[in-house]
């Protein structure tokens, strides 16, 4: 537990004159299941690309396992955006997931490639689509496969960007929860836009929009929301097993 | 026609095409996957500016070419590397300087420049036999980077931010795609021209992804399409010259009928995926 797996302080990225990130401290400890939420546009992909050392902040500095990103790659398992892949390109389910042990330095056979991607994928229940062109998945379905990918890298902690941006409800939810499953021996920081889903299954909420607000705890209150969207939001939150927010004073039924 | 088969010079043309089929197969599949088919035609048009300079300074123009062909891969790589984003006008910059570098030259060089339209339309009829080993190496050595690198540079092309979360040299692997990529697009400016590099550099890989998945089938399949297409189109050339004393050149109809195979791969294609979902 000495050193946290993602420690950020003062943290700044700007795209030209528009800031991304301003001033944020982040600290990712052993077992947290983290649910970044916040606004299109809101710096959440940029502070993922910051933690995986895709892109160096302006100011401030980025450790993961104590090193900088650029020398711990390979401990982080990191899920992108679906949505941005090229469905077309030619290349199957198990060629897919064969890419999580190309790390640095890893030895091993072909036969034990891909029999380690065999069991990343049934791990996530995709087992008998190995052979499927990834242009044959449906959209939940590649998700579970970009999951099985950086399983296959055993990573000690998992990052994901909009794990179900798009993908239908039902869907959604099965993501989540193969990763409530997985948040039991990995760290997972996931950033969404979705907050009423995110915040059902992770453990800690913070909210990101340029700035960060997190309290380290799951309750999400309205003036976390209000500072990350600039304006309240009505959050509706009857129904969950949990409580993200609140009660609130006179609520109408 | 198979008459043309006693002639040597027309041997060496064959050869030349198929060994020219193989490298155009395997680089071309990389090509069509990473969707770069502007930054082959950059480089080829690149390449131009070279084969100019040669005959300005003196020197063989195609070893200008390669020159050219490699700077501008490792600087259009460099700066894609940088960005990741698209690089639309920097490679229309490349392709027009190439071009218009090659033409200035040639234009400066003393003497006349016969064969100037040659390198923008090919002339595999006539090539030398430093031309077949230069390709037959390249052909070997490009086996050789498939054969230990298929997968780090499979997830280059697929995934460059995955692999470099993971730990793949995607700096390495990327440029040294793009100046293999100019290598075999300097070979292929032999068998159709400059201006025609990037049709046979993306049809043949094409049509091979209507019918396989993956890349290692993509390149035998888009080796062997390139190489029957090269090979009609020689003898195509060769039988209406010799025949009607019609000259065609023989890259331009090389890339006709890659292009009217691509056509019917399609509407074949269509077909059958439409009979399949009832």
């Amino acid at each position: 537990m000495s050193t946290p797996p993602v420690l950020l302080e003062g943290v700044s990225y700007a795209y030209g004159r528009a800031p991304a990130l301003d001033s944020v401290d982040l600290r990712i400890d052993e077992g947290d299941f983290l649910g970044i939420i916040g606004p299109n546009a809101g710096g959440k992909t940029t502070l993922l690309k910051i933690i995986l050392g895709l892109l160096s902040p302006d100011r401030g500095t980025v450790q993961v396992f104590g090193r900088p990103p650029s020398e711990s790659r390979g401990l982080i398992g990191y899920v992108p955006q679906y949505a941005r892949f090229d469905a077309a390109f030619p290349i199957d389910v198990l060629d897919t997931v064969r890419m999580g042990r190309l790390g640095l330095g890893r030895q091993e056979s072909a036969d034990e490639a891909s029999e380690a991607a065999r069991d990343a994928l049934d791990q996530v229940d995709l087992g008998d689509l190995a052979d499927e062109q990834i242009g044959q998945l449906s959209g939940g379905q590649l998700q579970r496969v970009l999951i099985a990918r950086a399983l296959a890298s055993e990573p000690r902690i998992l990052l994901l960007d909009e794990p179900t941006a798009s993908v239908d409800t039902r869907i959604g939810r099965s993501v989540y929860e193969l990763l409530e499953q997985l948040s039991d021996r990995l760290s997972i920081v996931l950033v969404s836009h979705d907050i009423g889903v995110i915040s059902r299954y992770v453990k800690t909420v913070a909210c990101l929009n340029v700035q960060l607000h997190y309290h380290h705890s799951r309750e999400l209150t309205e003036e976390m929301v209000e500072l990350a969207y600039g304006c309240p939001v009505d959050l509706v939150a009857h129904g969950h097993p949990h409580r993200v927010l609140p009660a609130h004073g006179a609520e109408p039924a | 026609m198979t008459g043309a088969l006693e002639y040597e010079f027309f041997q060496r043309a064959l050869a030349a095409g198929l060994l020219a089929a193989v490298a155009s197969g395997i680089v071309g599949t990389f090509v069509v996957a990473r969707r770069m088919a502007s930054i082959s035609g950059g480089l080829a048009h690149a390449a131009f500016g070279g084969i100019g300079l040669g005959y300005l300074a003196g020197f063989p123009p195609m070893a200008g070419a390669l020159a050219f062909g490699l700077l501008s891969a490792l600087g259009i790589g460099a700066a894609e590397l940088k960005m990741r984003q698209g690089l639309d006008t920097l490679i229309a910059m490349v392709w027009a300087v190439g071009m218009a570098l090659g033409i200035v030259f040639a234009s400066l060089a003393p003497g006349a420049t016969p064969d100037l339209l040659s390198y923008l339309f090919g002339n595999i009829l006539f090539v030398p036999s430093a031309y077949l080993w230069f390709t037959a190496a390249l052909d070997v050595f490009l086996l050789l980077v498939v054969w230990r690198l298929y997968r780090p540079l499979q997830a280059v092309v697929f995934d460059e931010e995955f692999s470099w979360v993971a730990g793949v040299p995607v700096a390495t692997l990327f440029l040294l795609l793009l100046g293999l990529t100019a290598v075999t697009v300097v070979v292929l400016i032999r068998v159709v021209g400059v201006i025609l590099v990037i049709a046979l550099l993306t049809i043949p890989a094409a049509i091979a992804r209507h019918w396989v998945g993956g890349l290692d089938r993509m390149m035998f399949l888009a080796t062997a399409v390139g190489g029957v297409c090269i090979t009609a189109g020689l003898f195509a050339s060769y039988g209406l010259s010799a025949s009607i004393g019609l000259d065609i050149p023989t890259g331009p109809f090389i890339i006709l009928l890659a292009a009217g195979l691509y056509g019917l791969s399609s509407v074949v294609r269509y077909l059958a995926r439409g009979r399949q979902t009832p």
